[in-house]
C-alpha cells in the first residue's frame, strides 16, 4: 500500500499553468490547488478550458509554461504513466475499456503498476502467484464500487453508468492517492447520477482525494467541498458550492449578463 | 479436469500431431510440417497486429534473418545449428530493436507502409549480398540432429516443428492471460488509456514487435534446416503479405485463429494445383461479388429514382441474348426504350 497521511500543505498545486496552441491560450496562468482528503470540482461554460486542465495535470499535454506540483514534485510535462507512477489514477470522459475483456481483467489492468512480471515470466506462467494477488486486488476494487455482481460479465456489456463505474474501479486499482474525474456523470442518468454520487462520498470518506471535472450542476453542488470555476482559460472564482451559487461573476459566465 | 470440448479438442488435436507423421502420406506430412512453421510466424503477427494493433507487412524478413543467419553459419564456417539459432535470435532481435524504435512510432497508414519499406529493403538485400549467395541461394545446409538422431527427412523433423510451435502457442497464450497481457490489450486504438495505467507504451510495443519478430526468426531457423535450402524469394513482401493473411483471415484476435487459417489456406492451395483438398472459396473474391451485387442495385435503385427508361435497369435487361433488334421495355417503369445496342 501507499502511504496516505496526510503531510504539510496541499496535495496538489497548479502554479500559473498555461497552455497555448499556437497564438489561442486555452490555459491561461491558472492556479489553484487540491487539499488532501477533498473533493474538488473544476466546472465552467463550454471551452472554458477545464478539459486542458485536466489533461495538463494527468500528463496528456505539456505545459507551456507554469508548473504543476503533486506530493512536493513536480509533474508537469512528465509523460502520463510517470503521472501514474507517482500516485494519480484517472477515468475518460468517453469511457475506455476493453469491451472484451471482463470486468475484473478490465481492472486488473489498473494494478499494472502494483506487479512486476515481465513478459519473459509471463510467457513462462512463472507469475501465477502475483497473478492471483492481482486479481484479488481487481475483485476487491469492484466489490468496493458495487459491481461485484458483474465481475466476470465483458466489460462492454454493462450499461453506459456501470463502465463508467468500472473505470474508477480500475483506477483505484493502481492505489491513487488522487483520483481525475473527467466528466463522470455524462450520459448517465438520474439513478445512475445519484449512484456514482454516493460512491464517491464513500470513497472521499476513506480519504481519497478527488479532482472532479463536471458540466453536470446539480451533481457538483450536491458532491464538492469546492469549487474552482473557469471561463476563457481562466480562473473565475473559487470557493464553497453556495458562494460560487451567489457569485454575481459566475452567475454572469453561465446566464449571461442582465 | 473438467471435460469441456475446448479440451476435447485440443486432445484430438495432439492425438492427430503425433500419429500424423507415422500414418499420413507424404503430401500431407510436408503439408502439415509448412502449417507448422507459418504458424510460429503467424503467433506473432496475432499478437502484433491482431491485439496490439500494430500492423506489420515485413514479418518475412524476418523469418529470412533466422534462416540466412543459420545456412550461412553452418555452410560456411561449420557451426552446429542449435548454436546458429541463438545466432539468429540475437541478430533478429537486434534488427528487430532498431527497426521497432524507428517505425513504432507512426501510426494509421504509415506504420504499415514504412514495415512494406523494410520488408522489401531486407529480402533485396538478402539477394545482392555476395556472401549469402545472392539470388541463388545457399545449398548443401546440414540437417538438425539431437544426439545421434538425424532430423533427415520430413516425417523426423515434424515433432520438432510441432513441438516449437504448440510451445509458441503455449507461451503466446500465457502471455495474454498476464500483467503484460492487459497492457499489450490495451495498446490497440492510441495510447491514452494505457498510459494512464502506468504502462510505458512506446517501449512495450517494441518489445511485443521483438517478440514477433523473434518467433518469426525460429520458424526461418526451422525452414533453413527443413528445405536445406535458401533463397530470397520465401522472404520477400509477397511472403510478408501473405503471413498478414494468415493472421488476419483466421481471426487474428485469436491464438487458435492462424492454424485453422494456416490449414485453410494450404489446402486451398493444394486444391488449385489439382490434389484432394477441398478448396474454400476465397474471401476477397466473396467481397466481390457483394460488392458488385451493391453496386447493381444502386444503380438501378437511380435508375428508378430519375424516373428514365434508360437506364442501368435496362441495361441489365439487355444483357440477355437478342437475336433481332428490338425495343425492350423497361423492367422498372415499363416504358419502351431506345434501341438494343446489340
Amino acid at each position: 500500500m501507499r502511504h496516505h497521511a496526510p503531510a504539510d500543505g496541499p496535495l496538489l498545486e497548479v502554479k500559473a499553468a498555461r497552455k497555448q496552441f499556437g497564438g489561442l491560450v486555452a490555459v491561461n496562468d491558472l492556479s489553484f490547488d487540491i487539499r488532501h482528503g477533498e473533493i474538488l470540482g473544476l466546472i465552467g461554460p463550454n471551452g472554458a478550458g477545464k478539459s486542458t486542465t485536466f489533461a495538463l495535470i494527468s500528463g496528456a499535454l505539456s505545459l507551456t509554461s507554469g508548473e504543476v506540483v503533486f506530493r512536493g514534485a513536480s509533474i508537469g510535462s512528465r509523460p502520463p504513466f510517470e503521472v501514474a507512477r507517482r500516485g494519480i489514477g484517472r477515468t475518460f470522459q468517453h469511457v475506455k475499456l476493453i469491451p472484451t475483456m471482463s470486468v475484473l481483467d478490465n481492472v486488473a489492468l489498473g494494478a499494472y503498476l502494483r506487479g512486476r512480471t515481465g513478459v519473459v515470466k509471463a510467457a513462462l506462467r512463472l507469475d501465477r502467484h502475483e497473478e492471483a494477488r492481482t486479481r484479488a486486488e481487481a475483485a476487491r476494487q469492484i466489490e468496493r464500487c458495487g459491481l461485484g455482481a458483474h465481475t466476470f460479465d465483458a466489460a462492454g456489456s454493462l450499461a453506459l453508468g456501470q463502465q463508467r463505474v468500472v473505470e474508477i474501479a480500475r483506477a483505484l486499482a493502481c492505489d491513487p492517492t488522487l483520483l481525475l474525474l473527467d466528466e463522470p456523470a455524462a450520459g448517465l442518468r438520474f439513478l445512475e447520477k445519484q449512484e456514482l454520487a454516493k460512491l464517491l462520498r464513500t470513497l472521499k470518506s476513506e480519504g481519497m482525494t478527488i479532482l472532479l471535472v463536471e458540466h453536470d450542476m446539480d451533481f457538483v453542488m450536491g458532491l464538492t467541498d469546492r469549487l474552482v470555476v473557469m471561463e476563457f482559460g481562466q480562473k473565475l472564482a473559487e470557493g464553497l458550492p453556495a458562494e460560487i451559487q451567489t457569485n454575481p461573476a459566475v452567475r454572469e459566465a453561465y446566464l449571461g449578463g442582465v | 479436469m473438467r471435460l469441456t470440448w475446448s479440451t476435447g479438442a485440443l486432445v484430438a488435436f495432439l492425438v492427430v500431431v503425433a500419429v500424423a507423421p507415422v500414418v499420413a502420406p507424404q503430401f500431407w506430412v510436408t503439408l502439415g510440417n509448412y502449417i507448422g512453421l507459418y504458424s510460429i510466424v503467424a503467433l506473432g503477427l496475432v499478437l502484433l497486429t491482431g491485439v496490439a494493433g500494430q500492423t506489420s507487412f515485413g514479418q518475412a524478413a524476418f523469418v529470412g534473418l533466422g534462416a540466412y543467419a543459420t545456412a550461412w553459419l553452418t555452410t560456411q564456417y561449420g557451426t552446429s545449428p542449435w548454436l546458429t539459432l541463438f545466432v539468429g535470435l540475437a541478430v533478429t532481435a537486434l534488427v528487430a530493436l532498431g527497426l521497432g524504435f524507428i517505425t513504432l512510432r507512426m501510426r494509421g497508414h504509415y506504420l504499415p507502409l514504412a514495415t512494406i519499406a523494410w520488408g522489401i529493403s531486407l529480402s533485396f538485400l538478402f539477394g545482392n549480398l555476395e556472401f549469402l549467395g545472392g539470388h541463388t541461394g545457399l545449398s548443401s545446409i546440414p540437417a538438425l540432429s539431437i544426439g545421434p538422431l538425424e532430423l533427415k527427412n520430413e516425417r523426423a523433423i515434424w515433432y520438432l516443428i510441432w513441438a516449437i510451435a504448440l510451445a509458441a502457442l503455449w507461451c503466446t497464450n500465457n502471455l495474454l492471460d498476464s500483467r503484460p497481457g492487459r497492457a499489450i490489450r490495451s495498446l490497440r486504438g492510441g495510447l491514452d488509456m494505457a498510459e494512464a495505467m502506468g504502462v510505458d507504451g512506446a517501449r512495450l510495443k517494441i518489445v511485443v514487435f521483438v517478440y514477433a519478430a523473434l518467433l518469426a526468426c525460429v520458424s526461418g531457423w526451422l525452414y533453413a534446416h527443413l528445405q536445406r535450402f535458401v533463397n530470397p524469394t520465401p522472404f520477400s513482401i509477397v511472403a510478408g503479405i501473405e503471413y498478414l493473411f494468415m493472421a488476419v483471415v483466421g481471426g487474428a484476435g485469436s491464438v487458435w485463429g492462424r492454424r485453422r487459417r494456416r490449414g485453410a489456406d494450404h489446402a486451398a492451395e493444394a486444391g488449385a494445383a489439382g490434389r484432394p483438398a477441398a478448396a474454400p472459396r476465397p474471401l476477397g473474391q466473396l467481397r466481390d461479388d457483394r460488392v458488385r451485387r451493391a453496386a447493381d442495385r444502386a444503380a438501378a435503385a437511380r435508375a428508378t429514382a430519375s424516373g428514365r427508361g434508360s437506364s442501368a435497369c435496362c441495361r441489365a435487361r439487355r444483357r440477355r441474348p437478342c437475336a433481332r433488334r428490338r425495343r425492350w421495355p423497361c423492367a422498372t417503369t415499363r416504358r419502351p426504350t431506345a434501341r438494343c445496342s446489340r
